[in-house]
């Protein structure tokens, strides 16, 4: 087995560790939490005896480590619980959550990401000239600005030409292929500018100032006394050592976003992770919650894994 | 015909702030096929930034006059993209430090082969079968072409730097203290190999270093650099054992000796600033046979070995 592979094997390890103990932590949390699922403000006017039934029903009156127990059975078997809210199960809501938190991940975060890496790294080749200046300028700019007022800004200026708020129109009454992707593309234009928007600033920062660095190595010098061209210099030589700094960040950035941009979600009504996460805390739903954060605490998780993956393969001195 | 030609170079690095400092204020050197020559001086006197200019390579900070001539090529006038084929194919260079001169990411193998291949030398196969074959010339193992660099020693690496340098058959081999960072034994054993690859391949050496010794047992001929110029230039042999410029037998007093019971002395004063317009010999302000004439600059005179001082010209130096 090589040291790579060794490598990715500990680390998958030390993954499933911590996605177990963050499973049980959240279990702990939401039972510590004031309340349970039976209290009189939730069915008011109940006998000790009917409060007692529910309990019995909803499992809460055995010992904590049964519940402990049952409640990775259920995990197993994909059962979240039902919601609070409407009484349907955790699981369906979270997954129609996720699916539209999807092409939004996609559509705002990922190109955010190649095109801010891009543009940072042509920054970082042309330091000190205008377009470095003014790129640099740019992202500042938007890394400091708060993403809501972002966001109100674009409802604010752009909502004549595309709509504000929801995935689709709920009216459209042409079912044919076209009519229906322009509609989504039209609804998801305005969200997926601003997360890209947001996302692009960090990611110019730092792919700027990780290219300048890669740029003074010396085995840059050595590359360009090799005689190759600037191209090649700047992506082959140097970009690739610049690059394992905005993996980190990528796979960081690509972890927490799965579980949705609550602000951007808010301001467009977009009913993705973000949103169910706000209607969820309003409404006290505690199993939709929990498992909202079981899911994002395990993408997290996972994107972390593929960050040390990635490592792994990009630089050979990770694994040592 | 010389395989390198330097004449009336100048370099000067510019600060943001609108100053600039003259790091070589006219050089003119020839190195002949297959000539061992070492450039002698302390930190700071331009040595490094001499081989950099001939290879076109300094940084865009730098403005550069005069001109540089490698194997037949203008390496300055003919544009970046001319001075790009002259690179590794007609003269290679061996950095100080292997660590950081290797690219930590790519295999040690990967980078001695891509060159040839860059420069369309050969296939990537025969590059593969070449790479081996400069491996072993250098003294390594051909599994060394699967290793990272940072799974090889000091030396190893350093040895690694030169089968890189060597692999496009250069005609001129620049090393900049390519011996710097290992330890002694290593050194020694550097210097034999990029002495024996000389002779072996045909190969001008431009060693820089401020290592007298290395100097001494892998170079013909030393050139003595200060403050951006050549101050000395002859045979090595008689550079070292009968120097005629003042500040070459200061530096030579200034280096200690193993069984010799003698003072080490010390140079007083340090090099002038180059930020600053200097005129005259740039020495004289530390020299102690500075006299009137030092107010201008001393030519360089002699033949075969060559120096710049009015005292020496005007027999004042005993």
């Amino acid at each position: 087995m090589s040291k790579r592979q060794k490598f990715v094997l500990r680390r998958l390890g030390s993954a499933l560790l911590i996605a177990f103990l963050a499973v049980s932590f959240s279990f702990v949390l939401f039972r510590a939490l004031p309340g349970d699922a039976i209290n009189f403000s939730r069915v008011p006017n109940a006998t000790p005896e009917q409060v007692e039934a529910l309990r019995h029903q909803l499992g809460i009156d055995r010992p904590l480590v049964v519940q402990y127990g049952l409640f990775f059975q259920s995990l197993a078997h994909g059962d979240l619980g039902l919601s609070f809210r409407d009484q349907q199960p955790v699981l369906g809501t979270l997954l129609v959550a996720v699916r539209n938190t999807l092409p939004l991940l996609i559509l705002g975060t990922v190109i955010a990401i190649v095109v801010g890496t891009l543009v940072g790294v042509t920054a970082g080749y042309g330091q000190g000239t205008a377009r470095d200046r003014l790129m640099t300028g740019l992202a500042m700019l938007l890394y400091s600005m708060p993403v809501q007022w972002l966001a109100l800004l674009l409802v604010v200026g752009l909502s004549r030409w595309f709509p504000s708020s929801g995935v689709s129109d709920p009216f459209l009454l042409d079912t044919g292929f076209w009519a229906v992707f322009t509609d989504r593309a039209h609804h998801i234009a305005l969200p997926a500018v601003c997360i890209a928007l947001m996302v692009f600033g960090p990611f110019a920062l730092v792919a700027r100032s990780s290219q300048l660095e890669a740029l003074a190595d010396d085995h840059v010098l050595t590359a360009r006394a090799k005689g190759y061209g600037n191209r090649r210099v700047v992506w082959r030589e140097a970009f690739r050592s610049a690059i394992l700094p905005i993996v980190t960040l990528s796979t960081l950035t690509l972890g927490f976003a799965i579980g949705g941009q609550v602000l951007v979600e808010s301001v467009f009504s977009w009913p993705g992770v973000g949103l169910a996460t706000v209607r969820a805390v309003s409404a006290r739903d505690y199993p939709m919650l929990q498992g909202i954060f079981l899911f994002i605490t395990l993408s997290v998780v996972a994107f972390n894994f593929l960050g040390d993956v990635m490592h792994a393969v990009l630089d050979p001195r990770v694994a040592e | 015909m010389s395989v390198l030609d330097i004449r009336g170079l100048h370099v000067w690095f510019d600060a943001p702030d609108g100053r600039s400092a003259h790091a070589v204020r006219g050089v003119d050197l020839a190195v002949r096929p297959g000539e061992r020559l070492g450039i002698l001086g302390e930190s700071g006197c331009g040595k490094t930034t001499l081989i950099l200019a001939a290879m076109g390579l300094l940084p865009s900070f730098a403005s550069v006059g005069g001109q540089v001539v490698l194997d037949g090529i203008d390496v300055l006038c003919d544009g970046e993209k001319s001075a790009r084929t002259v690179r590794w194919t007609h003269a290679a260079m061996v950095f100080q430090g292997a660590m950081n001169a290797l690219n930590p990411v790519h295999r040690v193998g990967e980078q001695i082969a891509d060159p040839m291949v860059f420069h369309k030398q050969c296939s990537r196969r025969e590059a593969k079968e070449r790479t081996r074959e400069v491996l072993g010339l250098v003294g390594l193992p051909a599994s060394v072409a699967r290793r990272y660099p940072h799974e090889l020693s000091g030396g190893m690496r350093q040895r690694a730097m030169i089968a890189m340098a060597v692999a496009c058959e250069p005609k001129v081999l620049f090393a900049d203290e390519p011996t710097t960072a290992l330890d002694v034994i290593v050194q020694a054993q550097i210097g034999d190999l990029l002495y024996s690859l000389s002779e072996r391949l045909g190969l001008a050496l431009v060693l820089v270093t401020h290592d007298i010794g290395m100097i001494a047992e892998h170079s013909e001929r030393s050139v003595v650099m200060y403050a951006g110029v050549i101050v000395e230039d002859g045979p090595t042999y008689e550079v070292l054992t009968a120097p005629r410029h003042p500040y070459t037998r200061l530096l030579l007093e200034a280096t200690p000796v193993v069984n010799r019971d003698r003072p080490l002395v010390s140079i007083p004063g340090s090099p002038p600033r180059l930020d600053q317009p200097i005129t005259g010999c740039a020495f004289a302000p530390r020299c102690p046979h500075a006299f009137e004439a030092c107010a201008v600059r001393p030519p360089l005179t002699g033949d075969g070995h060559v120096a710049a001082c009015h005292a020496l010209t005007q027999g004042r130096l005993s």
